[in-house]
């Protein structure tokens, strides 16, 4: 049993805290809603850094194996320029790392290009996007460049005109065709979860 | 400009990485989807050099590894590795063989690094119990090397000395020096493999770092001549080996050689094999994986082993492939020092220097599951 004291103001806590959306939104609701967030020419940094899932891996009959991975980690760095207040084409340098049953370690590192469209809910952004490049792919002492399609979303919070946070979803498609030997080509199915940090300026 | 000449960085990195990519080697997903995991701990240093591993006895037998320590295990399919007390202590174990009923080994001071000379026990007897062979060609020296040839009829010992190198063969009563002929090698070379070849043209082979000697008698004593005929080495020969009348030598220039007449004819890789610095791969010992039907694998001193389709090192049955998969980093890149096929289990042991030792259940044709015991 808590002292009264104590209990009274763990409740009186609880209250201000199921208050907090109401004040934040009688907050909101005296800033004034822009009509347009971005124009032409504005360009935005952003960082993302989380979690890289190995889904699949896929032949090109059809069939689906394990991808014998581990959870890994995955971190981006992208650069864009608006073109409006809805569109943005930007470039984006990353990187993963996971471990194989043999615990050696897997390291992409996709180059891409990507267009978004940016649906906007003040205080709330919601990027759909597709990134299309290279992927560079390293494993023990096999390298190769194969191709890379992203397709994602994120949901941002602006905490202002400049800075947004939020999560960001990416799958990666990464055919990897053999022309040498074609039944050992394999595309592969993955997934990048990770917290995201927007600068616009 | 500036801009121009960070594209050309770029695009000039690109091209440097798609070079990297060897169409040799599968490609990476699908290496990934066929991997295996690699951990069946036997109890086994995982970082261990092995020297040198045999099989005493068939099925139900014991193999011995001599790894600094001296490890044992039967052949079930869950055993593990346990000591086996040196006849000294704190002596080590660099090199054996078994010879009869009786396994051979050669143990050197951890102390000092003296060698402690040749000792045999009975390996059905447990715990091991240690007889110093009492020659003294073989007693109070180090023991380089020891091999059984001629189905196990003739024991051969090569020794170390003050620096001088010796061999010495044991028909089962007791141990004589070999006989050289007009040119000698030199002492401070140490002896490392030797062979009797009896079928096609019965003849003994006998590495001494670059050089070939040959016995052209299949009956010992005889005379031990400097061949002069085409395999070469740029510092040693690393192995021989003989199976249905054919030898094979490797060398640390990257070829292989065999012979199907004695030495009248010989056969080799048309060029040297390079490894990924184009350096020459320095090859070593050869064993004969039955299950592998026709193929002959001879390990190398830091690419893994090779795998020599049909056994015909000209490349006409196929090239020499290096091997396991490259995921298996540990053999792919390790120093192979000993192969030991075991028929009756259908199993390869390949022990390492630095990398422990490897077992691989032969799953179909070239294909093998690797574990690391």
């Amino acid at each position: 049993m808590l002292p009264n004291k104590r209990r009274r103001t763990a409740a009186l806590f609880a209250i201000v805290l199921l208050a907090c959306p109401g004040l934040v939104f009688a907050q909101e609701e005296e800033r004034p809603v822009p009509l347009s967030v971005y124009t032409l020419g504005q360009q935005t940094f952003v960082l993302n850094l989380g979690l890289f899932i190995p889904l699949f891996l896929q032949d090109f009959d059809g069939a689906v194996s394990d991808t014998n991975l581990s959870l890994g980690g995955a971190g981006s760095l992208q650069w864009g320029i608006h073109l409006d207040n809805h569109w943005l084409v930007g470039v984006e340098v990353g990187g993963i790392f996971s471990k194989s049953l043999q615990e050696n370690i897997l390291y992409m590192l996709p180059i891409t290009v990507k267009g978004a469209y940016i649906f906007h809910a003040y205080p709330f952004e919601f990027p759909v996007f597709l990134g299309a490049g290279m992927d560079i792919v390293k494993y023990r002492d096999q390298s190769h460049i194969d191709f890379i399609l992203k397709p994602g979303f994120s949901s941002l919070w602006k905490y202002n005109v400049s800075w947004g946070f939020g999560l960001n979803v990416v799958y990666w498609w990464v055919p990897q065709p053999w022309a040498e030997v074609p039944n050992e080509g394999r595309m592969g199915n993955f997934l990048e979860v990770s917290a995201t940090a927007q600068y616009s300026f | 400009m500036k801009n121009k000449a960070m594209l050309m960085s770029l695009l000039g990195a690109l091209l440097a990485l798609t070079s990297c990519r060897d169409l040799t080697l599968p490609p990476v997903f699908y290496t990934l989807e066929k991997e295996q995991p690699l951990e069946d701990d036997r109890a086994f240093p995982d970082i261990a050099t092995v020297h040198r591993i045999v099989k005493v006895g068939g099925a139900g037998g014991r193999y011995f590894a001599a790894a600094s320590k001296l490890y044992t295990r039967t052949d079930g399919p869950s055993e593990n590795w346990t000591v086996v007390s040196p006849p000294v202590p704190g002596a080590m174990c660099n090199t054996l063989e078994v010879f009869g009923a009786f396994i051979y080994a050669g143990f050197f001071l951890s102390s000092s690094g003296d060698g402690i000379g040749l000792w045999s026990a009975d390996p059905t007897i447990l715990p091991i119990v240690w007889y110093q062979e009492p020659d003294p060609d073989v007693k109070g020296v180090e023991i380089v090397m020891i091999r059984t040839v001629g189905a196990g009829a003739l024991l051969f010992v090569s020794t170390r000395s003050s620096n001088a190198n010796a061999l010495f063969y044991n028909n089962g009563l007791n141990f004589d020096p070999i006989n050289w002929g007009a040119t000698p090698p030199p002492t401070d070379i140490p002896i490392t493999d030797v062979i009797i070849d009896t079928e096609a043209s019965p003849s003994h082979w006998v590495i001494v770092g670059p050089y070939l000697y040959r016995n052209a008698l299949a009956v010992l004593p005889g005379t031990f001549d400097r061949y002069s005929g085409t395999p070469s080495a740029i510092r040693t020969f690393g192995g021989l080996f003989e199976t249905g009348g054919t030898v094979y030598v490797s060398s640390d220039n990257g070829q292989l050689f065999s012979t199907p007449d004695g030495g009248t004819s010989w056969a080799k890789t048309p060029s040297a094999i390079l490894d990924d610095t184009d350096d020459p791969i320095p090859f070593a010992s050869f064993t004969l994986p039955a299950s592998d039907a026709l193929a002959v694998y001879v390990g190398t001193r830091g690419n893994g082993y090779y795998r020599i389709p049909g056994g015909d090192v000209t490349g006409s049955s196929g090239t020499p492939v290096r091997s396991p998969a490259y995921n298996i980093s540990a053999l792919y890149n390790g120093a192979i020092n000993c192969l030991l096929y075991d028929a009756g289990q259908s199993r390869l042991f390949l022990g390492t220097a630095g990398s422990g030792l490897w077992r691989g259940d032969h799953v179909s044709g070239s294909e093998w599951l690797w574990k690391q015991e």
